[in-house]
């Protein structure tokens, strides 16, 4: 399975990890992404929009490392499947609580973060997350970020 | 009856009222009572967080039904409605530096059934609008090169 992410999910990690309630966030998302399969991310109990073994968008809520457990201190991640091309697409991640929490994602956030998603794939401004060495590599290759 | 006669019977009566009903109660006594009130109180909280961790547990076993249900979520609107109602009587009691560890505990699990109860909602809507349909359409087509 492989990962993808947009520039607004990079954008926003960065902003995130400058806080210390956040710092551990690129970790917090790899390792919740690190013992899951395509099956598994497709259809959840957050789920926010499905085509049955095609596609779906999901809300996933990823532990906070930095804050501790429990459901408050997740983050949550909006991100599109394809199941036949085993690729999950990240574009969107808060946290609910702390100085940078946010309400609620509403239908016309959902429909915002799909376009983001697409027109990202199309201009070629999509970014691999290497789950395994905890890097982002660009469209030619090159670790930009670890 | 004559007035002698009523005066000592009110005041047998204020000694067994002071007795019984002690006005003036101990700072030991009021403490205990305190704790009394905090214990009865933590332990109706604990019984509510027994009940949404139970609909949590429900959910996550049939998620699915869930989505599909008629009734689930308007006894859950319900549920976590009368809730937080609660909570909000419970924040403003004397009662709550007492109880604040349980507080927090229901307080989160109501919050993340109605964040559930949201977007189950925002799911169906997007399910009726066109648009969505064909940005999933988009989707499939561009992440499928």
């Amino acid at each position: 399975m492989k990962i993808f992410c947009t520039q607004d999910f990079l954008n926003k990690i960065n902003t995130l990890e400058k806080k210390n309630n956040y710092s551990n966030i690129f970790e917090d998302v790899c390792d919740y992404f690190s013992d899951k399969n395509i099956e598994e991310l497709h259809i959840t109990k957050e789920l926010l929009r499905n085509s049955p073994g095609i596609s779906s968008i999901n809300k996933y809520r990823i532990p906070n490392s930095s804050i501790g457990i429990g459901k408050r201190g997740s983050y949550r991640c909006i991100s599109m499947c394809n199941v036949n091309a085993d690729r999950v697409y990240i574009d969107f991640i808060y946290p609910k609580t702390g100085s940078e929490g946010s309400d609620n994602i509403t239908k016309e956030g959902i429909k915002k973060i799909s376009k983001d998603i697409i027109n990202s794939i199309n201009n070629g401004t999509i970014y691999q997350i290497d789950i395994l060495n905890k890097q982002i590599i660009d469209s030619a290759g090159r670790v930009i970020s670890q | 009856m004559s007035s002698s006669t009523i005066d000592l019977k009110l005041n047998i009566a204020k000694k067994q009222s002071e007795v019984l009903y002690k006005r003036n109660p101990s700072w030991q006594e009021k403490v205990d009572n305190l704790l009394d009130r905090m214990n009865i109180l933590n332990g109706i909280l604990t019984d509510l967080h027994s009940i949404l961790l139970s609909v949590n547990f429900e959910l996550e076993r049939d998620f699915k039904g869930f989505r599909e249900s008629e009734q689930a979520p308007k006894i859950l609107l319900e549920t976590t409605h009368f809730i937080s109602k609660t909570l909000i009587i419970v924040r403003k009691s004397d009662l709550y530096p007492g109880i604040k560890t349980m507080f927090a505990s229901l307080r989160e699990e109501n919050r993340y059934l109605r964040e559930l109860l949201d977007d189950r909602n925002i799911s169906i809507e997007l399910e009726k609008d066109p648009e969505s349909d064909n940005l999933m359409k988009a989707f499939i087509k561009a992440s499928s090169n």
